[in-house]
């Protein structure tokens, strides 16, 4: 049975994060081939697109507005360093990240998978009359199109 | 250093459970309505309740039914078409706490100001909040942490 720790360390939170992203990634069906998480062409990242992602989501979880003053900290950080011994240019990481974009947004969705979020309970139980067509048929006319068209001034 | 401002009207999609489902974003100049319609665009489907502004027009309520999105807005009391008490009631139940999401969301991942140097990286860091938001959530419930917080997490930092 788990406990409840008062404190996390910076090691154990970026080893749970990575953990956390590895089980979405498994969810979404996302497989690591040569450190590369969306195929591309090219030679074998010198740094893993997961240790990419891990860091992305640790810049906006610890609230760090701009990637410079996320960076700064990250290269002055020794446990970072311990963990991450392969880094990436400022510049380049943040292309890095830009290039995984549509897999943070299918990782986004698998969490919600992962935690049930799935299916909102009001979906399909709850039948919602104002979605019916007959609201919007042909006998509702638009209010505007009533209106003299004098506003339009001649060409 | 030249430096550009651009306003962007972002919309967020939440589950019931506090998670975001998905995001899109707008001109800033657009009406709120521009959003839901941006959806037809996108993979997203799903059922979406949202205040007045989201009433869509009938030709795009319908485009939206055939895609798998309906919505349940609020009305005017000025209006023809009035919800039924039963949509009355989801309304009241989850409006509230949307926008209280939608809050802590900004609170919490400086979602006002993304700062960034192309609409690549833009739509980058957006994600990537959303991303965090997300696995935040998730970690709470697996740390059993208080569901909304993040601030053990800056702690330890």
């Amino acid at each position: 049975m788990s406990t409840i720790r008062e404190t996390l360390d910076l090691e154990e939170l970026v080893i749970t994060i990575y953990s956390a992203l590895d089980d979405a990634l498994a969810e979404a069906g996302v497989v690591t081939r040569d450190g590369k998480l969306i195929p591309r062409p090219g030679p074998v990242p010198e740094v893993d697109d997961r240790e990419v992602l891990c860091l992305a989501v640790l810049e906006e979880l610890l609230g760090f507005e701009s990637d410079h003053a996320f960076y700064q900290w990250f290269e002055s950080n020794a446990v970072l360093q311990k963990l991450f011994p392969r880094r990436l240019t400022r510049p380049n990481w943040a292309d890095r990240r830009a290039l995984l974009t549509p897999l943070l947004q299918g990782l986004s969705q698998a969490f919600c998978a992962l935690d049930g979020e799935e299916a909102p309970p009001f979906s399909s139980s709850t039948r919602i009359r104002s979605m019916s067509a007959d609201r919007s048929g042909p006998a509702r006319r638009n209010a505007s199109e009533d209106w003299p068209n004098s506003a339009i001034a001649p060409r | 250093m030249k430096r550009w401002f651009h306003g962007v009207r972002e919309h967020l999609v939440f589950t019931p459970g506090g998670r975001i489902a998905f995001v899109l974003q707008v001109p800033g100049n657009r009406h709120d309505v521009q959003g839901l319609y941006g959806l037809l665009k996108t993979t997203f489907c799903g059922h979406l309740l949202g205040d007045n502004a989201y009433w869509p027009k009938a030709a795009k309520r319908e485009a939206l039914a055939r895609k798998g999105t309906t919505v349940t807005a609020a009305t005017r009391s000025n209006w023809k078409v009035h919800n039924t008490a039963e949509e009355k009631a989801l309304l009241k139940q989850w409006r509230g706490k949307v926008e209280r999401r939608i809050g802590l969301f900004d609170q919490q991942f400086h979602a006002g100001r993304t700062l960034c140097r192309s609409r690549r990286h833009y739509e980058a860091r957006r994600w990537a909040k959303v991303l965090s938001h997300n696995l935040s959530r998730h970690l709470n419930r697996k740390l059993r942490r208080p569901r909304e917080s993040v601030a053990h997490f800056r702690l330890a930092a």
